[in-house]
């Protein structure tokens, strides 16, 4: 799947607001609307609504966690399914194997370098608009 | 992971602000001062949740609010708190007593404190 112009949507889903207020003003910087969610299953509404081109899952959410919203995502949206980012704490890359069989397509690991992400964000907008 | 004879980490390390505030054009630090308000403000619930899950002896709620505040204090560069978060995610019951739950959440509180201190100094100077 690949990412999309600037203007589209992303969704941010996390349940450390951290990490959501950082993810959303780098997302922003590059020209996303960003809609944030604290939990998987409000993740799974706005996702639902708003038709983002790529979606930041945090792995462990209350309600539904990360893996759940993306195999849920995976079963709903087979045409236009979003890029899906899943951002893991360090000690958790066993949680790889789990994220790609549910369908995501990269990995985050915290703490992440916002210059890093700054950069990858840009290679796949860039990417999309060849 | 514990390092009981370990020298301490630092306690802020700048990197993750002033790569934010790079990223972000940042130059008056409005971003960085906003990332670390919502951080500050996050970590006293999760401190208060520490010391009540230390007292109640609630091994599973400490390991998870240490996890939260360890997840949110290396965004803003906190490392000797994230690595003192860290040692308490892995406390259990049959190794570790309340007592020294109770003494492992002051040492993050005052370790908070430092770490809050420090910030708090490094917008004053953005602010100049």
């Amino acid at each position: 799947m690949t990412m999309p112009d600037a203007g589209a949507v992303a969704v941010v889903a996390d349940d450390d607001a951290v990490t959501r207020r950082m993810l959303t003003m780098l997302l922003e910087r590059q020209g996303f609307r960003v809609l944030v969610a604290e939990d998987g299953a409000a993740a799974l509404s706005l996702v639902r609504e708003g038709h983002p081109a790529v979606v930041f899952l945090d792995a462990r959410m209350p309600v539904m966690d990360g893996f759940e919203v993306a195999r849920a995502i995976g079963e709903e949206l087979t045409a236009d399914a979003p890029y899906l980012i899943m951002v893991t704490a360090a000690g958790q890359e066993a949680d790889r194997e789990r994220a790609s069989r549910a369908g995501v397509n990269e990995f985050l690991t915290k703490p992440f370098s916002p210059s890093r992400l700054s950069s990858r964000l840009r290679e796949l907008r860039e990417a999309a608009q060849q | 992971m514990t390092r009981p004879d370990a020298v301490p980490l630092p306690t802020l390390q700048l990197t993750m602000l002033e790569q934010l505030r790079a990223a972000m054009g940042d130059d008056s630090g409005a971003f960085a001062s906003q990332l670390v308000r919502i951080y500050l403000d996050q970590a006293v619930d999760l401190l208060g949740r520490l010391g009540k899950a230390a007292e109640a002896a609630d091994y599973a709620g400490l390991r998870e609010d240490a996890h939260a505040l360890r997840g949110s204090t290396e965004g803003v560069g906190g490392t000797n708190l994230a690595s003192l978060c860290y040692d308490l995610e892995l406390v259990r019951e049959e190794t570790s007593a309340v007592e020294e739950l109770v003494a492992s959440v002051n040492r993050v509180c005052q370790e908070f404190s430092t770490l809050a201190e420090q910030l708090s100094s490094y917008l004053s100077q953005l602010d100049r």
